[in-house]
């Protein structure tokens, strides 16, 4: 395994469940993840900033049978390949996260696409809980979703 | 600055050596690195020495310096061991550079090694996974060949490259390491055979990705006024440039892109004062096809965009515009991930001496030669000009 | 019972959601060589990444987006399943991070019965009526498992149903509660540390005497209230199969044409605790003002909670997630991906 350790996954939970990004106080940006340094500015001054899940397809790819890291083995020989996406998301950063509820034919680079919550894998006897992306519903609905 | 030159360079053949540990690798390409100093040379007047290596092979990890020292009988020096991924052995060379060019020591050994063959599956792709962004990427169930799977996408959306032209850089350098004795993979493949070869990771198929490998190198450095004490034909290291980029792919600009290797391409042209039309011939990182295509772009042998249609020219064989991966590349050479920088050197010392083994990939007239090393997706780069 | 007269509370909004993925009675009469259940020709299946958090965390969604509330407006989160992804350690917490409640969020789980949505629903009006706080949001999500080689596994479906209940905003009044409680032992059950929920299938036995639970509940409220079954629009009775919940109407006193509306398992099967709250949220979506509707959750060897709503306002899904929705989108699975991706084969005990 990859060993990803309690504390290190814990510290990133509000992005991973719950996609809060983090605003630059110097220049505006969004970034998610949190990075050391805003992606623009370079500045390391941030507050929280909720994100609403929406985005676009920036380029994907198809992890096929036998090539998964080792934490989504069992994934793999359960269902099978799985699409691996960039989403450039609304409020600017880009993302990656696994595609799913979504057919091979439906995905393509430009795809809108929104959050749903997912488990992602299981390591230390705890489900690592995360976000994934599946096509986001028609324009008008997704509109309506728009809400405060 | 002092000038550097080299003096020797040794490799195993790259590929499977399930009789040899890593250091037992890494003296039998040391050895032949000695050998190789045509009027005599010993071990003990090396003075530093750097040795790249991730670690893979459930071998020693920690304090490897050590198993360099025995392996190369010069323990009690100081030894380091490097690593950026991919490219260890590239920025273990420019160290071994940067310690004669400071005036340090007189000589000294730059190297690489790295046992892959011996893992399970799952250790494997375990560390395979581990030169990408690990808290993003990796547990999003991206793989090594996942990333730059990405990075063809985009180079395509963007530029209109096609699947094909990545299918003929696997072509042309399966051409060419079928004539090397050291490749890995010694089969010239047909296009038909790249095109419809299964799918590993679209739009990378199963010839877009180089080999995991065995293998090690090693190469041997010293003040460029005293070279001629060891050999009528030293290499001089004219440039030498490195680079570095953000680890995630997602959180860089433009993925069709290394930024890494085109700061390090920069710093090693200016030291050298030379451009890219200078250069006779490349060995570039072509971990997948994609990566030399973007590689002839980020190296200035192309303009952007224009890597699928240099390959598709045939300007990158032998008799090109500009010979690339004459070795048959990471992709049929095979990519013992600590031990391909220094390999490349070897490549390039060997073509720049008109020494390569099978005439058929002799680059005629070779003058200057380049090597371009990088680490994962491009956090890390190296890019080392030589010349007679 | 309590009178809530004092000091109103009800149902501000609601939201469901059903999985995608569905198998056909087809495919278990080619593994089985038969289907057990009459009453239901397809249901639903929790995908691999899916379990009752992820369903809950939803259906959550769906409700926050139904009523324009976003999840800083809670002060409790209860999340009632019977198969919840952890036996210790609370799920209702995941959820309410997920969601991105504040910490200062009372949260609970309630399980170990089919009826614990319901009891959930009641204790979070409970919770605002008592001044702990001024909205609670209530999750029930449930993907139960049978034993393959037995018949029970056959009709266990997956989905979830979440309410925001409150003092103010109200759309849906409450109007009373009535709580019974039985040791009826052998119904319907599932040992500490066992993957599988069981029965031991005592026929009309059983049937006897969960009619029996169900009347004295209903009727109870009813009397309580004051209220005849003609005052009612609507009847929605969980825990048992939807050919029985018509039965017991009908002895009730309650037209089919009051029941039929809320038998959502015979749509996606028996989707365990999120039953009774996933009908009551059918119902309100399309209901109108003034619509009264009685919900009575039963649950074997547990008892019965029953409640009744009176509708005050609106309560329509955003396009695309409301529970028809739902249906209309869904992919069928043949049998082998169904115990690949349950698990039943193997590669964790995903629930």
């Amino acid at each position: 395994m990859a060993y990803v350790s309690i504390p290190t996954y814990s510290r990133s939970i509000p992005e991973r469940y719950a996609l809060v990004g983090a605003r630059c106080k110097s220049c505006g940006a969004i970034n998610l993840p949190r990075t050391l340094g805003c992606l623009k500015c370079g500045e390391a001054n941030f507050e929280p900033a909720k994100l609403n899940g929406r985005g676009k397809v920036y380029c994907y790819t198809t992890i096929s049978r036998g090539g998964s890291p080792p934490e989504f083995s069992m994934q793999q020989n359960l269902v099978g390949s799985y699409h691996v996406a960039v989403v450039e998301l609304e409020e600017g950063p880009k993302i990656v996260a696994q595609m799913t509820d979504c057919k091979p034919e439906e995905l393509k680079v430009g795809l809108s696409v929104e959050a749903t919550f997912r488990r992602i894998y299981e390591d230390e006897g705890m489900i690592r809980y995360g976000v994934k992306f599946r096509p986001a519903r028609s324009i008008a609905q997704a509109n309506l979703i728009t809400k405060p | 600055m002092r000038r550097v030159a080299i003096i020797g360079v040794g490799q195993t053949k790259f590929g499977e050596q399930p009789n040899l540990g890593a250091g037992e690798l890494f003296a039998k390409a040391f050895e032949d690195a000695v050998t190789d100093v045509n009027k005599g040379f010993e071990p003990k007047l090396i003075k530093e020495a750097y040795i790249g290596t991730l670690g893979v092979g459930g071998g020693q990890l920690g304090n490897f310096a050590a198993v360099v020292g025995e392996a190369a009988k010069i323990t009690g020096v100081p030894i380091t061991r490097v690593e950026n991924a991919c490219a260890s052995s590239g920025f273990a060379f420019r160290s071994a550079f940067l310690a004669i060019a400071s005036g340090i020591c007189d000589v000294a050994l730059a190297g690489g090694v790295e046992k892959m063959r011996d893992l399970a599956p799952d250790r494997l792709r375990y560390w395979l996974g581990v030169s990408g962004d690990t808290e993003w990427e990796r547990l999003a169930g991206m793989t090594f060949a996942g990333v730059y799977a990405l990075m063809a996408q985009r180079h395509i959306h963007q530029y209109g490259t096609k699947e094909e032209q990545l299918h003929m850089v696997a072509v042309k350098n399966h051409k060419y390491g079928a004539d090397n004795p050291k490749a890995q993979l010694q089969r010239a493949i047909t296009l038909d055979q790249a095109n419809k070869s299964a799918t590993v990771c679209h739009p990378l198929r199963l010839f877009d990705c180089c080999p995991t490998s065995d293998g090690a190198s090693a190469a041997l450095l010293c003040d460029a006024d005293i070279a001629k004490k060891f050999t009528d034909a030293p290499i001089q290291i004219l440039g030498v440039g490195a680079g570095t980029d953000r680890l995630a792919l997602f959180h860089r600009e433009d993925f069709a892109t290394i930024k890494a290797t085109t700061l390090a391409a920069k710093q090693a042209y200016g030291m050298a004062n030379l451009e890219a039309k200078d250069i006779s011939l490349a060995e570039v990182h072509d971990c997948f096809t994609i990566a030399e295509i973007m590689a002839y772009e980020d190296l200035g042998f192309c303009g952007k965009g224009e890597g699928g249609k240099l390959i598709e020219e045939g300007q990158t064989y032998i008799g090109g515009r500009i010979p690339v991966n004459a070795s048959g590349g990471l992709k049929a050479k095979g990519h013992p991930i600590g031990a391909t920088g220094v390999g490349q050197i070897y490549e390039i010392t060997n073509q720049l001496r008109g020494k390569v083994e099978k005439k058929t990939r002799q680059v005629p007239n070779a003058r200057y030669g380049l090597a371009h090393n990088v680490g994962g997706s491009g956090a890390t780069a190296t890019v080392h000009i030589l010349g007679v | 019972m309590r009178e809530p007269q004092e000091l109103p509370t009800g149902i501000v909004g609601c939201g469901v959601y059903v999985p995608r993925l569905r198998i056909k009675r087809e495919e278990y009469q080619k593994a089985w060589g038969y289907f057990a259940p009459r009453w239901i020709d397809e249901k639903s299946v929790a995908d691999f990444d899916e379990d009752g958090i992820t369903m809950g965390v939803e259906a959550s969604s769906n409700a926050f987006r139904n009523t324009g509330l976003n999840a800083s407006h809670v002060d409790a989160v209860y999340f009632a399943s019977t198969s919840p992804p952890y036996a210790e350690k609370q799920n209702a917490s995941t959820v309410a991070t997920a969601l991105g409640c504040r910490n200062e969020t009372a949260t609970m789980d309630v399980t170990s019965s089919i009826k614990c949505g319901l009891s959930a629903l009641l204790s979070g009006l409970d919770f605002v009526a008592s001044g702990r706080g001024k909205t609670s949001l209530i999750v029930a999500a449930d993907t139960p498992l049978g034993d393959p080689t037995g018949s029970l596994d056959h009709q266990l479906g997956a989905g979830a149903a979440a309410l925001i209940v409150g003092r103010d905003m109200i759309n849906g009044l409450f109007e009373g509660s009535f709580s019974v409680t039985s040791e009826s032992i052998g119904e319907r059950f599932r040992r500490d540390g066992h993957a599988f929920v069981a029965t031991v299938d005592l026929g009309r036995y059983q049937e006897t005497s969960s009619d029996d639970v169900i009347i004295s509940c209903v009727k109870g409220l009813m009397q309580s209230l004051g209220r005849s079954p003609k005052k009612y629009d609507f009847l929605a009775l969980h825990g048992v199969d939807p050919p029985r919940a018509l039965e017991l109407g009908k002895k009730l006193g309650f037209e089919d044409t009051k029941t039929t509306p809320s038998l959502v398992s015979g749509k996606v099967g028996d989707t365990g605790a999120a039953s009774p709250l996933l009908a009551l949220s059918k119902l309100l979506e399309s209901s109108s003002f003034k619509q009264r509707m009685l919900v009575c959750g039963y649950g074997p060897g547990a008892g019965a909670d029953a409640l009744s709503i009176v509708v005050d306002g609106e309560m329509k899904p955003v396009p695309g997630v409301g529970f028809d929705d739902y249906l209309a989108k869904k992919d069928y699975l043949d049998y082998s991906a169904y115990l690949k991706i349950r698990r039943f084969l193997g590669g964790n005990n995903w629930r």
